[in-house]
């Protein structure tokens, strides 16, 4: 495993629906890693992680390491590249038209 | 098909109460994340990458019409529309809300399904042949030996926390359609004295540690087969290791003691589970026997079938590569194919599951098997019938004529779902089943398994082609083997050498199929028997690019 470099965002699932989720600036959780909160220092990161943590919310809360250009932030690992985005980018249309699913 | 009885139905209706309550407390805090992980776990409740996702067992992947349209009732009501059919004759919906999941389990318990034993340390879903009691080779139909083993395994006292998952198949045919030698125990059914016996293999399994499991006790007669299974198991779960789980399977367990040794040990457990089995069990499975019944088959004339197979072409091309013969002259089975080119393997939608419900009923006795290879089997046709079939698959992109060709791959859900991946394995099939859709005529029978981790659930190892995705410094990396095989005379691929990034695999690929379709001996030696004929090292060597006198 890598060592964990910031900047970073904080992620977990959502308890009730799985859904990946990013702890936002205003201090709610968004699905959206475009509204995630970056933080430059682990230290405060960490901070944050324990403080907003709540088990009745969300599960898996974790420090997931992306990178920052302008208004853009995008995961550093294609992992969270994908979890950020979803399953079947490389989806083909299928003849019959919504016939393939993986999306 | 085995019909529950009020007992199966209660036990159901009580776990899925039980369950319903569990989550009810979860909701309310009464139960941390880590008390109720293993309990939803033990319901099938897995979570993955961007979702919960729930893991149904098809027992040794017979389900009903009726089954099969409740399962697309769950997928449209529940999920996003569509289910995913894995290698191990589950279907597993990828998206449900945690809060509906008792929902799901009781509208599963309706249909006399449940999602018990699929995750966990514990036997999982008894899997067999998708062509048992159809076959032409089939010398035994295995489907009630697995339900009985179902019965004894579901809910086992001392078999709830064993030191890893435990993968049981069977099968009866001449050839070996299960894969059996690739499971912690495979079962053969054999001649023996009172009619039928098995032979028992342990100790199989692909994941990060291959093995092909060996026979260990052969000619074991049915009355036996229980207490040996209850025997192995046992010594299992008391010497199985539990402080690695790299090191947890059986077959670590029989290399660290020897089979003679295993061996000793079972027959001496033998000795002192009599009073467990008492003989009652053999009415249990005459019981379940009567279940399965194979079916009287009424004559039928071919009729329309002889017609459209001498006037269309693509009538005849999808008879050719999607029916087998049957035990009947007049019928056949249908392979239903999950994989149009492009599609993510083992995906169906709602509409098409009530499709081949519709299909089943209208000319399949209400029956239908789901493959390890992720496909759908209507078993008993009759060839008169057969034109009716094939038209209306097309009208749901259900026709491709391709099973046992290139496209007709089997990956595991990879890195697009699966929290255990290290790499995407549903992009790299669409792109080889595309890539290669032209000429897979031409390349004949071949068969390519792609797993996204090292725990092979796409069972690269014993694939034609098997292909491994791993994480390699951030990137995404595809390591080849070659002249794996499934079946009785299972073989490991051997692994070719570095991994390729997903561009270079396709390029790799290109130049494999190339020395193939040069080297090859006849047009219909297929790529194992020329792989075997000539050892791997010309299509290692074809592979990265390195030129070969041949």
């Amino acid at each position: 495993m890598a060592r964990l470099e910031a900047p970073v965002v904080i992620s977990a699932n959502c308890l009730l629906t799985g859904a990946v989720m990013y702890w936002g600036p205003k201090s709610h959780w968004c699905t959206n890693l475009s509204e995630a909160e970056v933080y430059d220092d682990l230290g405060v990161a960490a901070d944050v992680v324990s403080a907003v943590a709540d088990p009745a919310v969300v599960i898996g809360v974790e420090l997931v390491p992306v990178k920052v250009s302008g208004n853009i932030i995008q995961a550093r690992h294609y992992r969270e590249a994908i979890r950020a985005s979803g399953p079947g980018s490389y989806v083909l249309p299928s003849k019959t038209g919504g016939a393939h699913v993986s999306v | 098909m085995y019909r529950y009885n009020d007992f199966d139905r209660e036990f159901l209706r009580e776990r899925v109460a039980q369950y319903r309550d569990q989550v009810a407390r979860r909701l309310s805090g009464a139960l941390t994340e880590e008390e109720f992980k293993p309990l939803r776990l033990m319901n099938g409740v897995y979570l993955q990458l961007h979702a919960y996702m729930l893991r149904v067992a098809i027992p040794y992947g017979t389900l009903s019409a009726r089954q099969m349209r409740g399962l697309a009732d769950i997928a449209e009501r529940w999920d996003r529309g569509y289910g995913h059919f894995t290698t191990r004759q589950n279907i597993q919906f990828n998206w449900p809300k945690l809060v509906d999941t008792p929902d799901i389990l009781a509208a599963l318990a309706d249909l006399d399904m449940h999602a018990i034993q699929t995750s966990g340390n514990t036997i999982r879903n008894v899997t067999t042949d998708h062509l048992a009691g159809a076959a032409l080779d089939e010398f035994a139909d295995p489907r009630p030996y697995a339900e009985w083993i179902r019965q004894w395994s579901t809910d086992h006292p001392e078999f709830q926390f064993l030191p890893r998952k435990f993968k049981i198949a069977i099968s009866g045919g001449v050839s070996d359609r299960a894969v059996i030698r690739a499971h912690d125990i495979g079962l053969r059914l054999v001649p023996g004295m009172e009619g039928v016996a098995f032979d028992i293999y342990v100790g199989g399994g692909l994941g990060r540690t291959p093995v092909v499991g060996t026979c260990v006790f052969k000619q074991v007669a049915v009355g036996d087969l229980l207490p040996h299974l209850e025997a192995i198991v046992s010594v299992y779960n008391l010497h199985g290791r539990r402080d690695n789980k790299y090191k947890a399977r059986i077959k670590i367990l029989l290399q660290a003691m020897g089979i003679e040794a295993f061996k000793a040990e079972v027959k001496d457990y033998l000795q002192h589970n009599n009073d467990v089995f008492d003989g009652s069990e053999l009415s249990e499975l005459t019981r379940i026997q009567d279940d399965f019944q194979l079916r009287a088959l009424p004559p039928r004339e071919g009729g329309a079938y002889w017609q459209q197979i001498d006037t269309d072409p693509a009538f005849r091309e999808w008879v050719t590569r999607n029916v087998t013969p049957h035990r009947h002259e007049d019928y056949a089975s249908v392979t239903i194919s999950l994989k149009a080119h492009g599609q993510a393997p083992g995906d169906a939608t709602a509409s098409q599951m009530r499709a081949m419900a519709d299909l089943a009923d209208q000319f399949g006795f209400s029956e239908l098997r789901l493959s390890h290879q992720q496909n759908i089997v209507i078993p008993h046709v009759a060839l008169a019938d057969l034109p009716a079939v094939f038209d209306q698959l097309s009208q749901w992109d259900l026709d491709t004529p391709n099973i046992g060709l290139i496209s007709d791959l089997i990956a595991c859900p990879g890195m697009d779902y699966c929290a255990l991946a290290t790499a995407r394995s549903i992009p790299i099939g669409q792109t080889i089943a595309m890539r290669y859709q032209s000429i897979e005529q031409l390349l004949g029978p071949l068969s390519i398994k792609i797993s996204g981790c090292i725990n092979a659930c796409g069972h690269h190892h014993v694939g034609d082609i098997g292909i491994l995705g791993l994480d390699k410094a951030g990137v995404e990396n595809y390591q080849v083997t070659l002249g794996g095989r499934s079946g009785l005379d299972t073989a490991l691929g051997e692994k070719m050498g570095p991994g390729f990034s997903e561009g270079e695999l396709m390029h790799a690929l290109d130049r494999l199929f190339d020395r193939y379709l040069m080297l090859r001996g006849t047009s219909s030696e297929t790529f194992a028997e020329t792989v075997q004929r000539l050892g791997t090292e010309p299509f290692k060597a074809a592979l990265y690019g390195v030129e070969h006198a041949a």
